[in-house]
């Protein structure tokens, strides 16, 4: 089979053609209308020394880190988390049409909830303490727009972060009252009967208070699928009909006064489930689920004036999952999983420059975990097949040195320890070492090692050994990372980036079905290998261009069975350019991706695909403070599937096509 | 002539000489039309400043937001028959440009030798560009070590301006170091160029090197190469330049008060535009903390923001 068919290469084509006519749009038009002289004298501007040294961290950080600004999403028309990670480098996102769930460089495990992967809300970790899963779809609980900029980590963060921080870091930065300055209202719709509403109100008072809080609402009807899997007179012919409605809604404040900081965020999402996965009966719209997730947190951050700074949380988190699978015994019967998962924590933070080379981190955190509960029962009659009730600690303590050894040399060493009243303990150490060769080249040579404790899902989960059986004697997946990263600012305006990368995962937690008995049961059997390179090169002229193209090499293998990794693309490529169109009114957004074939459980393909999405902004255009947008989202109308996980009947599922978004905003 | 005439007649005299002495300075039931172009608190305060050198006279304000055509401009005055135009913001001036009846004044107006002519004989006021030699002397003064100052300006717009503070800058230790920007597509390569010659960037007001899509990536850039900027704004100040230079509003409403008062009293005016006497300073601690410079307790003493 030829790499590239002549239909993809078409779609190359017409992308670039397009890229290259948007770098020709008449630059002179975007300047906008001339300001007078003294507008500028009372012009407002944003904290520019908070960016850049949120920018300068960013050089020095010991990894590979990219940014995503509330400005990305809006001229992108980013509609969720989804959206944002398929344009980063290194990550991927695949659905099955339930979740959302995120590969990076070239591991992307089917079914595994992302939970490789750590995520957090302004530092606070959101993953949740029984499948740790990552929530990127409606499924998570921030509105866009109440997202201030979002940082992705690319490598091991257990040293700082610990369980989970496998493969990266996401941290969404929320907006602060000050950013928003009044009340922000939205509406939104599009393809597949959807819509959303919301609300922003920020404010920043004389008294130093800041304030914010965001209420949306989202539905959507979905749409009526059709698998071929199931395709006979006695399963409708394989549609399956009104089985893909999601609703939701979100709620989040955040007051901040001088030092303290309040935070609080409920996110519920409810989705019906057109898959018929688990073996539940097909085109039954009660198949559902339903993830509840939510945290409050009151934070201490205080800055010394002898180079100090501490930082002190305590938090109660709570997640809730319902699911419901319409099982044919006979008769059908509902089915339901339920999960609540309760905790509370504390951490401290310190960090202190040691004469003028050294700086100290240390830190620690304790975890209690209130509930850890799952049970499994059918509805009606009743029958409880599974229930089992837990509770357990976690504690970990961190330290972190950066050591100036010289001007244009620095070493970074961190070790953490993590203590789980589960399993037991997991040391996590990095080291970097990073050379500003030139103001504009930094050399970063990096190693970390990084774990993923087992959850209780994994440890105790079992379906009354009907399916699936558990295994209390897992250990922690562990993750040795080697990277070289080069940056480089080729004008003040366009930087590239290139790095190469190693890393190993042993005893990797993966399901297989025990020959012994034919039970499922999660085991430490797997060992993976990958070696890939990154190259990125951006650009970011405010007011006249943003652009961007990045490839990944990644060639990801399946030690034990000496083969590529399911769900592995070898290839990414993604691009997008946002340009005004008229002057600083109107604004074009382009974006292409394409992504290699990738191998599916039963070794067939899911084949390689070129998504372009396309948005147009207007800002102030009609009305002051009036924004518009109008998405295209797989602009060609790429035909293309995902591989599906174990749970699935369907080697892939298929992905939509040409989908549209439409979305007004107003700032009262 | 008992003693108390002749009292009586110094008394008088005395007022006399008091009334002539204060002539020039001296206005009653006059009519000012104020026509704003700003919509700023700035606006106000020189309106307050305007209004404070009047104090306890006789005289009618009255206020209009930016108006639009002519036609609108000579339906107010018509209606108002006012004695003086105070402008306030370069499109009120220009708006009032074309009016020949009425004697004009202006502050809050930036660059205004580019809006009106020799022949625009009827029209004085405040320059709102701060004098450069008052921003040099206090760089050169009490920031020795910064020597090469660096500045990106239209041509068109600020041309004249940054001649008269190349000239400036002679007669100070400085370098002044410049590079022309004809559109905000010439920034990147000006301030690359700029990057390894200057100690330190200098903005003014210039709305294509410092505009609202720009000034924030100028400054991002200067605070990411360690190059102290230098604004012309609190906003700037606070934002993460090192030290801005702004006007004193208020009293360049009292300034042009003090012309309009020479105007309504027939006196001659040296010139048309007028520097702003004062000018205001703000720095960033934060900012001078990171790049280690120290500000000296004499200039700490002239700062009226910290930030």
């Amino acid at each position: 089979m030829a790499w590239i068919s002549m239909q993809e290469l078409k779609s190359i084509a017409v992308g670039f053609f397009l890229a290259i006519c948007l770098l020709f749009v008449d630059m002179a038009e975007v300047t906008g209308e001339p300001l007078s002289a003294e507008d500028l004298a009372f012009m407002e501007m944003e904290d520019v020394f908070a960016a850049a040294k949120h920018v300068q961290e960013i050089r020095e950080a010991p990894a590979s880190v990219s940014v995503v600004s509330s400005e990305d999403i809006k001229r992108y028309g980013y509609r969720n988390l989804t959206d944002v990670l398929n344009n980063v480098m290194g990550f991927y996102t695949y659905s099955d049409r339930n979740y959302d769930y995120v590969g990076v460089r070239g591991f992307g495990r089917l079914g595994d909830y992302g939970n490789r992967i750590l995520q957090l809300v302004d530092g606070h970790t959101y993953n949740d303490n029984i499948y740790g899963s990552v929530f990127l779809g409606n499924e998570f609980g921030i509105d866009m727009d109440f997202i201030k900029r979002i940082e992705i980590v690319r490598g091991p963060g257990s040293a700082l972060y610990g369980s989970n921080a496998l493969f990266g870091v996401i941290n969404v930065v929320t907006k602060t009252g000050e950013d928003v300055d009044g009340l922000f209202t939205k509406v939104e719709g599009g393809s597949f009967d959807s819509y959303q509403g919301g609300v922003l109100y920020g404010k920043r008072f004389k008294n130093g208070l800041d304030l914010i809080f965001s209420f949306s609402l989202l539905g959507s009807d979905g749409q009526d699928h059709y698998f071929e899997e199931f395709d006979n007179p006695f399963l409708s012919d394989g549609w399956a009909r009104d089985a893909d409605r999601e609703k939701a809604r979100r709620f989040g404040i955040k007051a901040e006064y001088h030092d303290f900081r309040f935070l609080a965020n409920i996110g519920v999402r409810e989705k019906r489930v057109p898959t018929a996965s688990y073996e539940t009966v097909f085109n039954d719209n009660r198949f559902k689920t339903k993830d509840e997730r939510s945290f409050a947190e009151i934070s201490w951050d205080h800055s010394f004036e002898d180079n100090a700074e501490m930082m002190a949380r305590i938090y109660y988190d709570r997640y809730d999952f319902v699911g419901d699978y319409p099982w044919d015994y006979p008769p059908v019967t509902i089915n339901r999983d339920e999960s609540i998962g309760q905790w509370v924590g504390t951490e401290l933070k310190y960090l202190r420059g040691i004469g003028a080379s050294h700086s100290v981190s240390l830190g620690g955190e304790v975890i209690y975990h209130i509930d850890a509960d799952q049970e499994n029962r059918d509805v009606e009659p009743r029958e409880t097949y599974f229930d089992d009730e837990r509770n357990f600690t976690t504690w970990s303590v961190f330290m972190q040195d950066e050591w100036e050894v010289f001007s244009g040399l620095r070493l970074i060493g961190g070790l953490r320890y993590d203590h789980y009243s589960t399993f037991g303990e997991h040391f996590s150490p990095r080291v970097g070492i990073i050379g500003y060769l030139t103001r504009e080249s930094t050399l970063k040579l990096l190693y970390g090692q990084a774990f993923r404790s087992p959850n209780v899902y994994e440890l105790y989960y079992n379906d009354g050994n009907d399916t699936s059986k558990a295994n209390r004697d897992l250990d922690p997946e562990t993750l040795h990372t080697y990277e070289l990263l080069w940056e480089l600012e080729l004008s003040p305006v366009v930087k590239s980036s290139f790095s190469a990368f190693h890393y190993e995962i042993k005893d990797l937690i993966t399901q297989i079905e025990d020959p012994g008995d034919g039970l499922l049961q999660f085991q430490n059997v797997e060992r993976v290998e990958s070696d890939g390179v990154e190259v990125g090169l951006e650009a970011d002229w405010p007011g006249v261009i943003k652009g961007h193209i990045r490839y990944t090499y990644q060639d990801t293998v399946d030690e034990k069975k000496n083969r590529r990794l399911s769900n592995s693309p070898r290839h990414l490529v993604k691009s997008g350019v946002a340009v005004p169109i008229f002057k600083d009114k109107l604004s074009l957004g382009v974006q292409c991706r394409f992504m290699d074939d990738r191998s599916t459980r039963s070794d067939r393909h899911a084949d390689e695909s070129i998504i372009a999405d396309l948005n147009i902004l207007a800002h102030d255009m009609i009305i002051e403070d009036l924004d518009i947008s109008f998405g295209v989202f797989n602009l060609f109308d790429e035909d293309y599937s995902d591989p599906a996980s174990a749970i699935h009947v369907q080697d892939t599922i298929e992905q939509n096509g040409r989908n549209y978004w439409f979305k007004a905003s107003y700032l009262f | 002539m008992t003693l108390a005439n002749i009292t009586m007649i110094r008394r008088v005299v005395l007022i006399v000489v008091l009334i002539i002495l204060c002539r020039p300075f001296y206005v009653n039931g006059k009519t000012v039309l104020a026509l704003k172009s700003i919509d700023a608190e700035a606006c106000d305060q020189a309106i307050k400043g305007f209004m404070s050198v009047f104090r306890g006279q006789e005289l009618k304000m009255i206020v209009f937001d930016n108006l639009g055509t002519e036609a609108e401009i000579s339906a107010v005055i018509s209606e108002n028959s006012p004695d003086l135009i105070l402008c306030i913001g370069s499109n009120a001036l220009r708006n009032a440009l074309s009016i020949k009846s009425v004697p004009k004044i202006f502050c809050l107006v930036a660059h205004p030798e580019s809006i009106i002519s020799p022949d625009n004989v009827d029209i004085f006021g405040i320059d709102m560009d701060l004098p450069v030699s008052t921003q040099f002397r206090i760089l050169a003064t009490h920031f020795p070590k910064l020597q090469r100052i660096g500045a990106m300006y239209n041509p068109e717009l600020s041309g004249e301006y940054i001649e008269k503070a190349r000239k400036n800058a002679e007669d100070t230790p400085l370098e002044l170091v410049t590079r022309p920007v004809n559109t905000i597509r010439d920034i990147p390569s000006a301030l690359n160029y700029l990057k390894d010659r200057v100690d330190i960037l200098w903005a003014f007001l210039d709305a294509t090197a410092y505009g609202p899509e720009t000034a924030r990536y100028v400054l991002l850039f200067a605070l990411r190469k360690g190059i102290p900027f230098i604004g012309f704004s609190e906003e700037f100040a606070k934002a993460g330049a090192l030290v801005a230079f702004y006007g004193d509003y208020k009293d360049m409403g009292c300034q042009s008060a003090l012309l309009a008062k020479k105007i309504l009293a027939n006196e001659p005016l040296p010139k048309p535009i007028i520097e702003p006497r004062k000018v205001r300073i703000a720095v960033n601690k934060k900012v001078a903390r990171s790049m280690a410079i120290s500000f000296t307790s004499e200039f700490l003493a002239m700062v009226d923001q910290v930030y």
